[in-house]
Parts: C-alpha cells; sequence; structure tokens
C-alpha cells in the first residue's frame, strides 16, 4: 500500500531541508572556515586582535624605548643603532625605524605593523591584504620618570613676613 | 514499505525488481537493497557528510590558494 499523499511530502520536505543543510555545510567549510584554517590556522577571518601577541611581544618593547629615547633627545630616533645598546638589547630584525614618523613592523602575512605617535591619536595599527584597523592594544605609557628626592623640595625656605 | 535507494520512489508497487524511475534493481529479500522509509540511512547521512567535508575541504585549499595568489602582490 503506497504512503499517504501527506506524508510522502512530510519526507520530501525532510529530504530537502537535509540536503539544504548538506549545501550549507559544504559552503561554510568550502568557502570559509577551511580557507581560514588554511591561510590563518584557524577557523575565523583574521583580525586586528589577532596581532596583539606579537604587538605586545616584540613591538611594545621597540616603541617604549623610541618614547624613552625622544624624552632624552626630543625626537625620535629613525636608525637602531640609536637605541641598541643604550635603551634596547636589540631590534627585532621586522621592525623598522626608518619608516617616516614612527615605527613599522612585518607581521604575519605580509602585515604592516604601525604606530602612530600623533598625540590624542597614538595607537597600534594593521595593514595588510587581509585586514586593515586599530590593534586592540594601548597606546604605549612612559613610565614616570625617576625623580630625585632634593628636585620636589623648594629651593630656598619660604620667606616670612617681617 | 520499500523505497528506492537512490531515488526514494515507492516501490510497493513495481512490477519487476527495479525501481520504475531510476531502474536501480532490489531484492524484495535483501533489506539493504533498498530503504523502508523515503529517507537516508544513518550510514549514508555519515559517508555523506564525510564525502562532503571531504570534497569541501579540496575546494577551500583553491579557494586559499587563489586568496593568496590574489593578495600576494600587496
Amino acid at each position: 500500500m503506497p504512503m499517504p499523499r501527506e506524508e510522502w511530502l512530510r519526507w520530501r520536505s525532510r529530504r530537502r531541508a537535509y540536503y539544504a543543510a548538506l549545501a550549507g555545510y559544504f559552503a561554510a567549510v568550502a568557502f570559509y572556515f577551511g580557507p581560514n584554517l588554511y591561510l590563518f590556522g584557524k577557523l575565523t577571518w583574521l583580525a586586528p586582535s589577532d596581532f596583539t601577541p606579537v604587538v605586545r611581544e616584540r613591538c611594545v618593547p621597540v616603541v617604549l624605548a623610541m618614547k624613552q629615547y625622544r624624552r632624552d633627545h626630543g625626537s625620535l630616533p629613525t636608525r637602531d643603532s640609536e637605541l641598541v645598546p643604550e635603551y634596547l638589547p636589540e631590534i627585532h630584525g621586522a621592525a623598522s625605524l626608518e619608516r617616516r614618523g614612527g615605527f613599522e613592523y612585518w607581521g604575519q602575512f605580509n602585515h604592516s605593523i604601525t604606530y602612530d605617535f600623533t598625540p590624542g591619536g597614538e595607537g597600534w595599527f594593521v595593514s595588510g591584504a587581509f585586514v586593515r584597523g586599530r590593534i586592540p592594544v594601548p597606546p604605549v605609557e612612559l613610565p614616570p620618570a625617576p625623580v630625585h628626592p632634593t628636585a620636589t623640595r623648594p629651593a630656598t625656605a619660604p620667606q616670612r613676613e617681617p | 514499505m520499500m523505497y528506492c535507494r537512490s531515488c526514494y520512489q515507492d516501490l510497493s508497487q513495481a512490477a519487476e525488481a527495479k525501481c520504475p524511475a531510476c531502474g536501480v534493481a532490489f531484492d524484495p529479500d535483501n533489506e539493504r537493497t533498498y530503504l523502508t522509509r523515503p529517507f537516508p540511512r544513518p550510514l549514508q547521512i555519515l559517508v555523506h557528510v564525510i564525502a562532503t567535508t571531504a570534497v569541501a575541504a579540496g575546494v577551500a585549499f583553491v579557494v586559499a590558494f587563489h586568496q593568496l595568489a590574489r593578495t600576494s602582490g600587496h
């Protein structure tokens, strides 16, 4: 005895939903998750936050040294030799101080990580083929300069009113 | 109830041991040659998922290579 038409239609709907789910799964793996896994080693697209570890580990010390140099000399360094070895033991080969007005680091996937020293707009930026934007790492702050104990005292005792 | 394992056609009215729609042979005495409901078996679903993943992985490789080639000149 053949299946009633309503039930047959129900099964047909289930089959269509099943094949649609299979097609969706294929599209997601083939065009999004798979390429991301091959290219970036993770399932999602590259984001500026993916550069946070390399910024914290390799870039922040250099920019901190650059700021210390600027505090001492009045301008940013333009050559590695101006920082090494006085401010830093070494500078990673991917970092460059020769970029006009700042710092540049060639990070993963041939992306350029830069630091903007402009007051009020300071921060980390990444630019490249896959991602472009602000890296969520706070601007580098110089630690307060060591203050000599005598520097805070007044040079002379306050004069008393006669 | 018997359904074609290839096109899910109802085989209860089939005059011979062949699907009237797609021609796939079946044996009424062998359950492995037909479906008892018009939907893939669990093992078929597993095979579908594995095959889909494998093909998608191959396509993903090509897509990734294409993206890399497109952006290498950046």
